[in-house]
């Protein structure tokens, strides 16, 4: 009998199993070959192992992980597990570096205008009442931050709101929410920041930030 | 339109008069007094003004300048050519040149569009030093009408918080438009024992907020109401507060410095003080 030409290798580990897939052959080749292999490789009876795949730099859409986790679910002695591929499309990397993308807004934000970005927004000026700043990273304002803000929109905690007076009408970072009528600070915070810290969301001055939100502003000042 | 264009043709003359809208955001902050006064003050001191009432369907400063029993034709009817457009101007008999194009008050805004307003205004600006518009609340078509021929903008403001923001929505929109107005603006209704008090926006918060030039102040008066329901606006009283705050508006949009009034309640107890000492009653 011939050798059949493999483009699945398995290779064991602590945790389980990791398939690394060939990344030139195409789909059809790689799952006719994994089937054959996951069925060279069950056992009777046994605990099922997970399974990891990894496709270097292979894209694999929607349709190949279903065919993958269905061929995977036939066999009871493996688990679907994930996978990882060093490739991503525009739309995931715009995502992933979205929240670190920075926009700026010369002048003032007035009421009724609304700047919505991916990413975190410089306003060089104030942020007045009823104009409202949403960013899915951070907020800054040059000026005073009188208006609504949100930031961290889509969910990122590390997110901060900085002005050099802040007195907003409405705040939120994430999910949580600050309301000037039930919440301190009623006054105005002149250097202010406001942040995610372990009680929720907490007020300071911009120097007394902690190190955690500063790493943040490391690394950006880094790239420049 | 054709007519107004024949207009342009037949009547070309060298004037290159400033067009200047009233704006708010706001109802009842005082838009119709503010033209009106401003116009009256410009006549007062010589120039040729028009003012154009473009607050269609709720006209109202025809009444501000009791000309409200003259007007026969008005912007409307210009627009849709059912007269030319010096036909539908009203003289005003107490000045050498002050004439007023009312608005319909039957018809609503859409019954003329932006760029048959700004025919019609720069078609004026050829005969008048300046143009004044005065622009209906809101910030739909109708203030799109007024702003479309209008070179400057006077945004008017009271001490509230309301007016504020709706200023400032309307100083945002003015700075986006097409042609890039810069608006000035005018403190109205000014109550310095309650901005003293903290019961109202004082002028600094105002300013901070809004950061734009601030043309002038206007006390809070009752002879504001009593001139407009006179049909004679309160700047042509010599005597009055409210009219000299207008009058000192109307010299800085003439590029004159005048040093703002003085609103301190303790300078008004010692200005009532004197008007009284002057009526023998103390």
């Amino acid at each position: 009998m011939i050798e059949r030409k493999r483009f699945v290798t398995m290779k064991g580990h602590r945790t389980g199993l990791a398939v690394h897939v060939n990344e030139r052959c195409s789909v059809e080749e790689f799952l006719d070959d994994l089937e054959l292999t996951l069925e060279e490789k069950s056992v009777e009876n046994g605990r099922a192992v997970p399974i990891t795949f990894f496709f270097g730099r292979r894209y694999v859409d929607e349709g190949v992980l279903t065919a993958l986790e269905s061929i995977v679910a036939r066999h009871d002695s493996f688990l679907y597990n994930g996978y990882e591929s060093d490739c991503i499309t525009k739309e995931e990397a715009k995502a992933l570096y979205g929240d670190r993308t920075f926009h700026y807004f010369g002048g003032t934000a007035r009421s009724g205008q609304v700047l919505d970005v991916e990413g975190s927004i410089v306003v060089v000026g104030d942020i007045n009442p009823g104009a409202v700043v949403r960013a899915t990273g951070s907020i800054y304002c040059l000026g005073a931050l009188r208006g609504t803000v949100h930031a961290g929109k889509s969910g990122y905690q590390d997110a901060v709101i900085a002005a050099s007076i802040l007195q907003p009408k409405w705040l939120s970072i994430c999910d949580i929410v600050y309301h000037e009528i039930e919440e301190e600070p009623a006054e105005a915070l002149d250097m202010g920041c406001a942040f995610l810290g372990e009680s929720g969301l907490e007020f300071s001055r911009l120097q007394t930030v902690p190190q955690a939100r500063m790493d943040q502003f490391a690394i950006d000042s880094e790239r420049g | 339109m054709e007519q107004v264009k024949e207009q342009v043709h037949r009547e070309a003359k060298t004037k290159v008069g400033r067009a200047i809208v009233v704006t708010s955001g706001k109802g009842g902050v005082g838009k119709t007094t503010t033209t009106a006064n401003i116009g009256t003050a410009l006549a007062l001191m010589g120039h040729s003004v028009c003012l154009v009432d473009t607050d269609i369907g709720l006209r109202n400063l025809d009444i501000v300048l009791g000309l409200d029993n003259r007007s026969i034709y008005n912007i409307v009817d210009v627009v849709t050519g059912q007269c030319k457009l010096h036909q539908a101007l009203v003289r005003d008999k107490r000045f050498e040149e002050m004439y007023l194009l009312p608005a319909a008050q039957s018809k609503d805004k859409s019954s003329v569009t932006p760029d048959q307003v700004k025919e019609i205004i720069d078609t004026l600006k050829r005969d008048y030093d300046f143009v004044l518009i005065d622009c209906p609340a809101g910030i739909e078509q109708g203030f799109m009408n007024a702003i479309a021929g209008a070179d400057e903008a006077i945004v008017v403001t009271t001490p509230e918080k309301a007016a504020v923001q709706d200023a400032d929505r309307i100083i945002g929109m003015l700075e986006r438009s097409d042609r890039v107005i810069t608006p000035k603006l005018v403190i109205n209704r000014v109550r310095s024992h309650m901005m003293e008090s903290g019961d109202m926006l004082d002028i600094d918060e105002i300013m901070r907020i809004l950061s734009i030039d601030l043309l002038g102040l206007i006390v809070d008066d009752e002879e504001v109401i009593a001139a407009s329901h006179r049909g004679v606006p309160v700047t042509m009283n010599p005597d009055n507060r409210a009219g000299l705050g207008y009058r000192n508006i109307t010299r800085r949009i003439l590029g004159e410095s005048v040093p703002l009034l003085d609103l301190s309640s303790k300078q008004e107890k010692g200005f009532f003080l004197k008007l009284k000492k002057m009526l023998g009653l103390k």
